[in-house]
């Protein structure tokens, strides 16, 4: 299989069956990881897909942006760049004329099924402390728990020699991640 | 960063890979260098939600099958998931099995490299051998032209990674790991095969502890018909070196070479190419592991040099006969009698008999008179270590009359003369179709049969049930969560354990035979808050559920170090010294801060 940053140089050079693939590959991930995160009422199949899809098409059209590290990275500006997209659809339903409508017995349609299976504040001190971690600390993170990639796939993505390698990295940045959350909730 | 900072910081590590892994966390069972309000273990709680609510998000909730990684490809019924390693025989990958719904390791050889034939056959045979300290072969087939076998999947680290992080182990630590794997060894050799390489890289030190002996490459049938070895050169015995057939002497003898490799991290004979190697051992150059590692006991050089012997009549018979000089080595005090399955020496039976009708309601006695009540030998339980919660089998409300098991009644504070009375007692019994039975010396269980503990108390007190298999397995089988009865045990009326769940009593069930097992009750007035956190180590019985294989973890084994050579009068005497449940009474005792009890019951299991 093609390495996602052999595919990034090839559109780079204006190859767009590299764009292809690279929407093959991240689309299917980024959807399922949005749908976690989109309020309930952005919640639909469409509009997720709408928003994932014109998320992704943007970031490949803007690649000078983004300078190709490693895979990891790319995974993790991906990611950033949905959240911004979420945030602003987030602000947008805040605004619009819908809110009139939210009555105390649905008080949340803000919230996303992340926010409701584990708590909005749990959510908040977890990507607050995860933004204050190493750029790689973040990937590893990432990858593992957010995205479920296997081991295999996160040492091709850092680096690491092996896959063994590759999970004491995310055990590490575990470790690390949970002394930072535990920190801010005090 | 001193010691403690160390192990906490491996401790969080441990846990934070069992997140990552998707593994279900024991959050009660961390070691002591974490304390329970730890704000990185507070922070993994966290993240372990945070884990398993993007999991589910995923659709993968059965914890295998992480999207983003997907299948790799089917292989018969089962699915790879992930590649773990690769070598000359092919290939190794994490695998899930969907009828059994766990996840096991599959061994694939590289397509139409030939010998699949006898590829199989070995698997087959080593499907034979069933022992918690060896790796469990499921099957072994051929799918895609392709020939396979699969295993339990093991995370954990080698021996051999031990070693190469610079570790060398203390005697007591070598000498847990070395009768782990002569019960290994005897297993595979009672199946009448030969392991013929048994090397640090062959033996895995599972996350939670537990020893396993695997890959079994270089397995042969005891046929003496000189099959090739293909083990490691320097961990081979003499004679192999000559052209003779591995037998298990030589399995003996490489597991000598492994416990001096722990120890001293070197190779008692060295050479750099194998005719060298021949001439070393012919003209006896052997390092002397006394001269490398001064500071450990005698008795464990000893063992080693024996096993060490070149010629194989003068080392031990079998790799039971090098167990029981392992253990010995932890008692000298205690000439320690080989544990030979399914008979108990007569004459243990007859003093546990004595003792039996000696004690029933046990009161404190001064700690000078230990052993006079001590052993009570009843029969019980399972080889494996099998044990499960049954719902009842028969109403079983007509006590016969007759004394039942014994006790050692030890006072957690020396000196003291009986003045407390618990006046606790407790009877193993057997239910059933013919009524209950209470258990005595010489009884014998079979598969099938129900056993409780009835218990009773002139006042509230905290009991715990652990049981010890042949094996040196450990079970907690009481307290358990789901029961009506908890600790404390209400005082008064006559108690059964394990008590009921959802309205129904339950018993324990001897699931299988053979062997012999150990019931330890300690009974206090007040919690056991540190021996409690010990337990939460261990495995815990359920309803309905297995109680699968459980060895103590790592920071268990730095704990139970003390345990050999320690002041052996002090423990119950028909609990064999040193092992788990011994370290575990003695940790009991030592951690109460109010007399208790404790009482053991030593079970024999022949089978039919």
């Amino acid at each position: 299989m093609e390495s996602t940053l052999s595919l990034l140089e090839l559109l780079r050079s204006g190859n767009l069956r590299a764009r292809d693939r690279l929407i093959e590959r991240y689309l299917p991930i980024l959807h399922s990881w949005a749908h976690g995160r989109l309020p309930s009422r952005a919640r639909s199949l469409s509009d997720t897909e709408d928003l994932v899809q014109i998320t992704l098409l943007r970031a490949l059209d803007h690649l000078e942006e983004f300078e190709v590290r490693r895979e990891g990275a790319f995974l993790a500006y991906l990611r950033r760049i949905l959240m911004n997209a979420i945030r602003d659809e987030l602000r947008r339903s805040a605004n619009s004329p819908h809110r009139e409508e939210v009555t105390e017995a649905i008080p949340d349609r803000q919230a996303s099924l992340l926010d409701e299976a584990i708590g909005r504040e749990t959510m908040e001190t977890y990507e607050a402390a995860l933004s204050r971690l190493p750029e790689e600390t973040q990937e590893a993170v990432i990858m593992r728990i957010e995205f479920g990639y296997s081991y295999d796939q996160i040492a091709d993505a850092l680096g690491k020699p092996t896959a063994n390698a590759a999970r004491m990295t995310v055990a590490r940045a575990l470790v690390q991640l949970a002394e930072a959350m535990r920190e801010r909730l005090g | 960063m001193n010691g403690s900072d160390d192990a906490r910081r491996a401790e969080l590590l441990r846990l934070a890979g069992e997140v990552a892994d998707a593994t279900p966390v024991n959050w009660g069972g961390h070691s002591e260098a974490l304390e329970d309000s730890d704000a990185g273990l507070e922070g993994l709680k966290l993240i372990e939600r945070l884990e398993t609510a993007h999991r589910e998000l995923r659709g993968g909730v059965s914890g295998h099958g992480r999207a983003g990684e997907g299948m790799l490809f089917r292989w018969g019924a089962l699915e790879a998931m992930e590649k773990l390693g690769e070598g000359s025989f092919g290939e190794v990958f994490r695998a899930f099995d969907p009828t059994l719904r766990r996840e096991v390791a599959l061994k694939l050889r590289r397509a139409g490299q030939g010998g699949d034939r006898r590829f199989l056959d070995e698997a087959r045979r080593l499907a034979r051998v069933a022992h918690p300290h060896v790796l469990h072969v499921h099957g072994a087939d051929v799918h895609e032209g392709r020939a396979g076998l699969w295993t339990d999947l093991l995370r954990g680290r080698t021996l051999e990674e031990h070693l190469s992080a610079q570790v060398r182990l203390g005697a007591p630590e070598a000498t847990l790991i070395g009768l782990d794997l002569c019960r290994a060894l005897a297993a595979v050799h009672a199946a009448g095969l030969v392991h013929g390489d048994v090397k640090a890289a062959n033996v895995m030190r599972e996350e939670g502890g537990r020893i396993v002996l695997m890959d079994f490459g270089s397995v042969s049938e005891q046929s003496g018909s000189g099959a090739a070895s293909h083990g490691t050169p320097l961990a081979l015995a003499p004679e192999i070196l000559e052209g003779a057939a591995p037998s298990p002497s030589t399995d003996v003898y490489a597991l000598g070479v492994l416990l001096f490799r722990l120890v001293s991290g070197r190779y008692p004979v060295e050479a750099p190419d194998l005719p060298r190697l021949r001439e070393e051992h012919r003209a006896g150059r052997r390092a002397s592991l006394r001269d490398l590692r001064p500071d450990i006991p005698t008795a464990f050089v000893q063992v080693v040099e024996q096993a060490l012997e070149k010629e194989p009549e003068t080392r031990f018979m079998s790799a039971a006969g090098m167990e029981a000089a392992l253990a010995a080595t932890m008692h000298p005090a205690a000439p320690a009698a080989p544990r030979r399955r399914g008979a108990l020496p007569m004459g243990l039976a007859a003093a546990a008999l004595a003792a039996v009708i000696a004690v029933v309601v046990l009161r404190q006695l001064p700690r000078a008179t230990p052993d006079t009540g001590s052993s009570a030998a009843v029969s019980a339980l399972p080889r494996g270590g099998a044990a499960t919660w049954s719902s009842r089998g028969g109403p079983g409300e007509a006590p016969k009359s007759g004394l039942t098991a014994s006790a050692a009644v030890l006072s957690a504070n020396p000196g003291t003369v009986a003045a407390d009375t618990l006046d606790f007692s407790a009877r193993l019994c057997r239910g059933g179709d013919g009524g209950e039975q209470f258990l005595a010396a010489g009884d014998e269980v079979h598969p099938g049969d129900h056993l409780y503990l009835k218990v009773r108390a002139a006042r509230p007190v905290n009991v715990y049930v652990l049981n010890e298999d042949d094996h040196g397995s450990l079970y907690v089988l009481f307290p358990v969560s789901g029961s009506d009865q908890q600790n404390p045990v209400s005082p008064g009326e006559l108690r059964r354990l394990p008590g009921r769940f959802q309205g129904q009593e339950q018993d324990w069930q001897v699931t299988s035979a053979g062997g012999r097992e150990t019931f330890l009750v300690i009974a206090s007035p007040r919690p056991l808050r540190a021996f409690e956190e010990r337990l939460a180590a261990l495995e815990r019985s359920e309803s309905g559920r297995m109680v699968a294989y459980a060895e103590l973890r790592p920071s268990d084994l730095q704990a139970l170090r003390g345990v050999g050579g320690m002041a052996p009068a002090a423990l119950p005497t028909h609990v064999a010294p040193g092992s788990r449940l011994a370290g575990l009474a003695k940790e009991a005792r030592e951690g109460a801060e109010s007399p208790i009890r404790v009482r053991s019951f030593m079970l024999s299991n022949p089978g039919n």
